[in-house]
């Protein structure tokens, strides 16, 4: 009896072990990265490669990052649906609140859209959307879209870092500003500007040396030919009339970075996310 | 027949009403509240606006020449501009101070007053020439030109006739005042603007306040040299005259009373209202002065006199012959203007650019 009780343990135990293995290989098993165009967007080997780092980084952040390719040719209302489906379907997320987010590109109709769910909302705020289609469309728009994948993944796992933190990336409210990177240095209207300044300083400079140069000016006071100790103040009077008040509001800080918009998908799942062309 | 009786709000003129509740006036367009005393007290202030200026002056001013006085002086007179120069005939004075025309004698100076008092010059020709030269130093937008092409040594002493008012001023005067107190809490900022009638009366006096008696001299050009010091005036004696050039009044002491009594009533208006403290505004709202005593004597004021032409415009420059003061006004080198402009206007904006980039780069 000892013996197949032992056993028996064993046996539980090696099962369990295997159990918990084959759950790893589950998840390392689901692939990130799908693509079901006709001709395949990336390479066989960027493609693996592709799906290797976003599995790196989802089990990283704990956070599923995970990317769809298609050519249905949706509309934005049509493709956002699509997305919540894929990914609630595709059983991606992390825990209770499936935490993640997918990438949809639709080649046929030139589109993505970024679906978030569980903490996704939290840490991929409308700001972190909009961060995140700007990045997004100066790759697609030169046609480099691995570059663009892992540029969404990397950008993706940051922001799961600092709402890990307690700080999600949310615009002026957690006084971010945009990587050099994103939004150009505008020298056109840095330039415009400074010649705005250089003409008034320059009007300023001449305006003064030119005034130098008069001296004539009428007099309308008789200031100095008052007779020394004449003055005599006789009488006065101050009354006080009326008072008013006014008041000005204070400037509110406006927290337009106000979180996430959800919606619910087919699933009744609540989502967020957003979209943009290229 | 009963009469309504109607009080003007001092905020924005409507009618007042009594409030029952609480015991004030009440303006129902702007809902100011005013005490019924402050009102009246205000009221009275208005009222006494209605005096009108009084100003009487004395008109005595000269007396005539007498026998011998004026042997030797001739009277010149200039064919383009119509000024009239007294000088003594060895003077040999040949051209116009004021237009640089040649002058013509017309004849004996003769008819019209002899002047009660003259300061004498106090600054001679090198003095006036100096002045003149350092007077042009530092002017950056001068053109090199003006520099070179001066004929400096036409500078000539001229004295100019003016009218001197004396006299002691009875004055009221209304101001509005204000008082400002400032806080804030959480949701807005305050201002709360307190309003005041004040009123100041007294008396000040002026002694010799001079308006230029010659039409010929740009008022606006002997108002710049002016203060003039009436301590060093003497008695006029003909022999001041000798070596310069003397003018003769041509607006008399009446027409000049006007600009007089103007610069008489500023002064007094700005001389109250200096005794006007702590507050965070002041404006003069009305004001009545009295003239009296006004008294007013004819004198000569040594003037060193520059006339020039330069590129078609004549510039007319003059110096206090008793302090040194100099004025004129000069021409402006439109061509360094620009480039001025250019050159610091570039330098601004290449700065301007610079700061900008490295904030974004930083």
């Amino acid at each position: 009896m000892k013996k197949t009780k032992r056993l028996f343990i064993i046996l539980l135990m090696l099962t369990l072990v295997l159990m918990s293995f084959s759950f790893a290989f589950a998840t390392s098993e689901i692939d990130r990265y799908t693509d079901i165009s006709g001709d395949k967007l990336l390479a066989e080997s960027d493609a693996e490669a592709l799906n290797e780092y976003l599995e790196k980084l989802s089990d990283a952040s704990v956070f599923d990052i995970t990317i769809h390719v298609m050519e249905e040719g949706l509309d934005d209302e049509t493709l956002m649906y699509y997305a919540d489906d894929y990914y609630d379907v595709a059983g991606y997320g992390y825990g209770e609140r499936y935490d993640g987010c997918i990438l949809v590109v639709d080649l046929e109709e030139g589109s993505w859209w970024i679906s978030t769910c569980g903490f996704g909302e939290t840490a991929i705020t409308d700001f972190g959307i909009e961060n995140l289609n700007s990045t997004l469309y100066s790759y697609f728009s030169e046609g480099d879209f691995l570059e663009g994948f892992m540029a969404f993944a990397d950008r993706v796992a940051e922001f799961v870092a600092m709402a890990d933190e307690g700080t999600p990336y949310d615009g002026p409210a957690t006084g971010e500003r945009p990587e050099p990177g994103e939004t150009p240095f505008n020298a056109g209207a840095k330039a415009g500007s400074s010649v705005v300044i250089g003409a008034l300083v320059g009007l300023l400079s001449s305006g003064r040396k030119k005034g130098k140069l008069t001296s004539v000016h009428n007099e309308t006071r008789a200031n100095n030919y008052t007779r020394p100790g004449s003055m005599n103040v006789t009488g006065g009077r101050d009354v006080f009339l009326y008072r008013n008040v006014t008041a000005t509001a204070k400037p509110k800080n406006n927290n337009s970075g106000g979180g996430s918009t959800t919606h619910r998908s087919s699933s009744g799942r609540s989502h967020g996310g957003g979209g943009g062309h290229f | 027949m009963a009469e309504l009786f109607e009080y003007k709000c001092p905020n924005c003129g409507g009618s007042l009403q009594f409030d029952g509740g609480s015991q004030k006036l009440k303006c129902p367009y702007c809902d100011s509240e005013i005490d019924v005393e402050a009102l009246s007290a205000y009221d009275e202030e208005l009222n006494k606006d209605q005096a009108k200026d009084e100003m009487d002056w004395q008109q005595d001013a000269g007396t005539e020449w007498g026998v011998g006085e004026t042997d030797g002086m001739k009277v010149y007179v200039c064919k383009s501009c119509g000024g009239e120069i007294i000088a003594e005939e060895a003077a040999g004075a040949t051209k116009c101070p004021y237009c640089d025309n040649p002058i013509v004698m017309k004849g004996a100076f003769t008819g019209s007053l002899k002047p009660d008092f003259i300061i004498p010059f106090k600054k001679d020709k090198n003095q006036a020439k100096e002045a003149y030269l350092r007077h042009l130093e530092g002017k950056k937008l001068l053109p090199k030109v003006f520099r070179d092409q001066n004929h400096i040594d036409e500078i000539k002493g001229v004295y100019v006739p003016f009218w001197l008012y004396d006299c002691d001023v009875d004055a009221r005067v209304r101001y509005q005042a204000t008082k400002t107190r400032s806080w804030s809490d959480s949701n807005n900022n305050y201002v709360e603007t307190s309003y005041f009638a004040v009123s100041r009366e007294g008396n000040i006096g002026f002694d010799n306040v001079p308006v230029d008696g010659s039409v010929a001299m740009p008022d606006d050009l002997m108002q710049s040299i002016e203060p003039y010091d009436f301590s060093d005036a003497v008695d006029f004696k003909t022999a001041y005259l000798a070596g310069y050039l003397a003018d003769k009044y041509t607006v008399n002491a009446e027409d000049s009373i006007a600009a007089a009594n103007a610069r008489i009533k500023r002064s007094t208006e700005d001389a109250f209202r200096d005794t006007v403290r702590g507050y965070s505004s002041v404006s003069t709202e009305a004001s009545s002065i009295r003239i009296s005593n006004g008294d007013t004597k004819y004198a000569l004021y040594p003037v060193w006199i520059l006339n020039t032409t330069y590129d078609g415009q004549k510039y007319t420059f003059a110096m206090n012959g008793q302090t040194g003061k100099i004025v004129g006004n000069l021409p402006v080198d439109k061509g360094a203007f620009w480039r001025n402009f250019g050159l610091i206007g570039g330098i601004a904006a290449a700065a301007a650019f610079a700061v900008q980039a490295l904030a974004y780069v930083l």
